[in-house]
């Protein structure tokens, strides 16, 4: 079994915690708590895969983040469906760090459960489809294709 | 048929013929060749190691020579190079051999006088081994329950060992995660670049150790020494020596046998003597004994004092006529305080004892025999006293106040009862009569047939009552006694100045003046008389008040110095002057002279 290291990315509350929550342990909270520094779950997929996830805090501070990303098999880029600039925050992390682009990713357009305060336009997917070539919408509260996200970036991966 | 054959294998092998040429050109174009070799010379390489790990080390063989010319050719180049390698790892093996020292002594200190310390010294001794040695092994008490290797750029897990089931989390995210608190740490806390070097998660503890490819980490539980960090150290140095390829292998990570077993070597378990002397880290022993020892002597010094104050009580309290109210220790010596009779007589004690007493009447039998003894004052007579009852034994002189001091010893303090056995001697015995009643000043008595004959010196008074006494005895002849009688004596005196006509000398009547005063003064002095002198010297002022007063003097001069050629005790004597203070016309000679006044 192999294992990879997935860091996920994204500005603060776009609900990375909840998502890796969702997908390791299958559970939702509605209560909001910052994440410091760096939070590590595993997962294993199948067989032959396990994913070391690197839930990186908020990425509002400059260059904090990147220690955390070298070494990185797959990047899972999360915007909040609601909020515009949580896009804006991966364009600027992708500006930074170019190299990201070249690994495999998908991007969890999350919180697609709030469907009243979806804010999301064709521009987005535009946008979305400048780093990440595959994106999904879903709800880390229902558990709406999260798995099915994880799972995709592990076929990308292997 | 030459040309035939060459035609023929022109025909047949032309192809063949080309190629073989080509690769001859090949093999003489050395930049040609270089070119080729180059396109597999890597993945040959790599096939050749993967078959035979071996190959690699004639890679990697060292020609010493050429470092070595090197090194002398461009030494600066070196150190500059070296420099920043080299300084960094100076410091941490300073530090660390400090640390290490700094354990020792303390562990030196602890082990230093206990008996399991002198047990290990004796094995050292006996067997050779090192005496820290044996220390380290009986003392160290830890177990490296599990060891990651991670690749120190991606914080993947390259290689575990060691139990996972003890694991807080999963190795993979324990390993992830102690990259991550390194990273934190390097960005956020370290000044110099270096990174988490030890943790503490619970009871267990994380040592983590850096290297330029993977980082080790141990999970400790108890108390390492400095010593399991310098394993760690050797062995990430080993690896990153000899399994440099595995190492940077993403493909080899996980399940490696070569990783795996360089790792299971760092799962040490050092065990401590299941004696729990120096479990506490402090060694009790010496102060246990020290104590007691102490605590043995105070006890013993204590009963030895208690021994001594009982015995110098008991002889205290057994003495007849004293009361002991209390015995303190004082230093060396006792102070005994209580009440004493004057008559009690203290035993000679073993110890120094300072007695502080007040004075009493005791009723003690022995004291009480004492004390009619020295009242009697009879040799001839023995008291004896018992439960207050006063028997009296033995012979006493005829004396006439015999019934007399038999009923004063029956009114003492304490006599209940008295006996008195004695009867009264029939031979009188002049000295047993002059012991008890002693012969006034010095008045000597003789014994003769008719009876007594006094000679000496006595007042008449003392003269009268000596003979009242000794009268019952025989008759007494006092006539050869001299009687003094000190007031005549003392008006004699007073009354008869010494004139003078010439103050350059004294002449043999006034010689035998003052011979007389001097023999009056002994005679007072004989009777009990204590006689003052006074030398007065007087003149008729006639003259000068100068020249009397100088005469007068020269007077005084002469009397006391005969007085004192005489044998008269000088130093009582005082000289007084009496100065004129007019003159007159005419010469006096009564009144030229020395007065004596004498006082008793």
């Amino acid at each position: 079994m192999k294992s990879k290291k997935v860091c996920m990315i994204g500005r603060f509350a776009v609900g990375k915690t909840s998502l890796v929550d969702r997908f390791v342990k299958n559970h939702f909270s509605e209560k909001y708590q910052t994440t410091v520094g760096v939070a590590i779950a595993t997962k294993i997929i199948d067989d032959h895969t396990k994913f070391i996830i690197w839930d990186i805090a908020g990425f509002e501070q400059e260059n904090h983040y990147k220690p955390y990303l070298r070494g990185a098999h797959g990047i899972i880029y999360v915007v909040d469906a609601t909020e515009p600039a949580s896009l804006s925050t991966l364009e600027e992390i992708v500006a930074d760090a170019p190299e990201l682009k070249d690994l495999p990713s998908v991007c969890f357009i999350n919180k697609a459960d709030l469907t009243d305060d979806i804010n999301w336009t064709e521009a987005s997917n535009e946008q979305v489809a400048q780093f990440s070539q595959h994106s999904y919408w879903t709800s880390a509260k229902t558990g709406d294709n999260v798995e099915d996200a994880f799972l995709a970036l592990s076929k990308h991966l292997s | 048929m030459s040309n035939d054959r060459e035609k023929l294998k022109a025909l047949l092998l032309s192809e063949e013929i080309a190629q073989l040429k080509a690769i001859q050109q090949l093999l003489q174009d050395k930049q040609q060749l270089a070119q080729k070799i180059s396109e597999v010379l890597d993945p040959a390489a790599d096939l050749t190691i993967a078959e035979n790990p071996e190959f690699q080390k004639k890679f990697s063989r060292i020609d010493p020579e050429s470092y070595v010319q090197a090194v002398k050719t461009n030494k600066q180049t070196f150190i500059d190079a070296l420099l920043p390698i080299i300084g960094p790892m100076i410091r941490k093996s300073v530090t660390s051999a400090i640390r290490r020292f700094v354990a020792d002594v303390n562990r030196a200190v602890e082990m230093g006088i206990s008996a399991k310390a002198l047990r290990w010294r004796w094995q050292a001794f006996t067997t050779g081994v090192p005496f820290t040695e044996i220390v380290f092994n009986n003392t160290i008490e830890y177990q490296v329950q599990q060891v990651f290797l991670i690749d120190n750029h991606s914080g993947m897990l390259i290689e575990f060992a060691g139990h996972e089931d003890d694991l807080l989390q999963d190795k993979e995210a324990m390993s992830a995660m102690l990259t991550a608190i390194q990273d934190f740490v390097k960005d956020a806390v370290s000044k110099d670049g270096e990174g988490l070097s030890a943790a503490e998660l619970g009871d267990d503890l994380v040592w983590l150790i850096h290297g330029n490819q993977a980082n080790l980490a141990a999970v400790i539980k108890g108390a390492p020494t400095a010593r399991l960090r310098d394993t760690m150290t050797e062995s990430l140095e080993s690896l990153h020596l000899e399994q440099h390829r595995q190492l940077v292998d993403e493909s080899r990570w996980n399940n490696n046998p070569a990783l795996k077993n360089e790792l299971e070597k760092l799962l040490l378990t050092k065990d401590q003597s299941s004696d729990d002397e120096t479990k506490s880290g402090v060694n009790f022993w010496p102060w246990i004994i020290g104590l007691t020892a102490l605590l043995a002597w105070l006890l013993w010094s204590g009963y030895q004092r208690r021994q001594v104050q009982n015995a110098v009580t008991e002889q205290l309290q057994s003495t007849p006529g004293f009361v002991l109210q209390s015995l303190q220790h004082d230093g060396d010596q006792f102070i005994a305080t209580g009440l004493q009779d004057p008559l009690a007589r203290l035993p000679e004690l073993d110890h120094p004892v300072v007695i502080n007493s007040t004075p009493y009447l005791s009723l003690a039998d022995e004291v009480i025999g004492h004390r009619v003894s020295q009242w009697l004052n009879t040799p001839g007579v023995k008291v004896s006293v018992n439960d207050q009852q006063v028997t009296l034994t033995g012979e006493h002189d005829k004396v006439a106040d015999w019934p007399a001091k038999l009923q004063l010893i029956g009114m003492m303090p304490g006599v209940q009862q008295l006996h008195d056995q004695t009867t009264e001697s029939h031979v009188f015995e002049l000295a047993a009569f002059l012991q008890q009643h002693p012969a006034p000043h010095q008045l000597v008595v003789a014994e003769t047939d008719q009876g007594f004959v006094l000679t000496g010196l006595s007042t008449p008074q003392a003269l009268a009552e000596f003979s009242q006494l000794l009268v019952s005895h025989g008759d007494i002849d006092p006539t050869a006694v001299t009687t003094v009688n000190p007031t005549a004596v003392v008006d004699q005196i007073n009354q008869t100045p010494l004139l003078f006509s010439s103050i350059s000398r004294l002449g043999p009547s006034q010689q035998q003046q003052l011979a007389e005063l001097a023999q009056s003064l002994a005679h007072l002095q004989a009777v009990g008389a204590v006689p003052a002198l006074t030398l007065r010297a007087q003149s008729d002022c006639q003259g000068s008040i100068e020249e009397s007063n100088e005469n007068n003097q020269r007077r005084l001069q002469l009397v006391y110095d005969e007085l004192k050629a005489l044998g008269v005790d000088v130093d009582d004597i005082e000289l007084d002057n009496v100065p004129c203070s007019t003159t007159t016309e005419t010469i006096d000679l009564s009144r030229i002279g020395v007065w004596f006044e004498v006082t008793l």
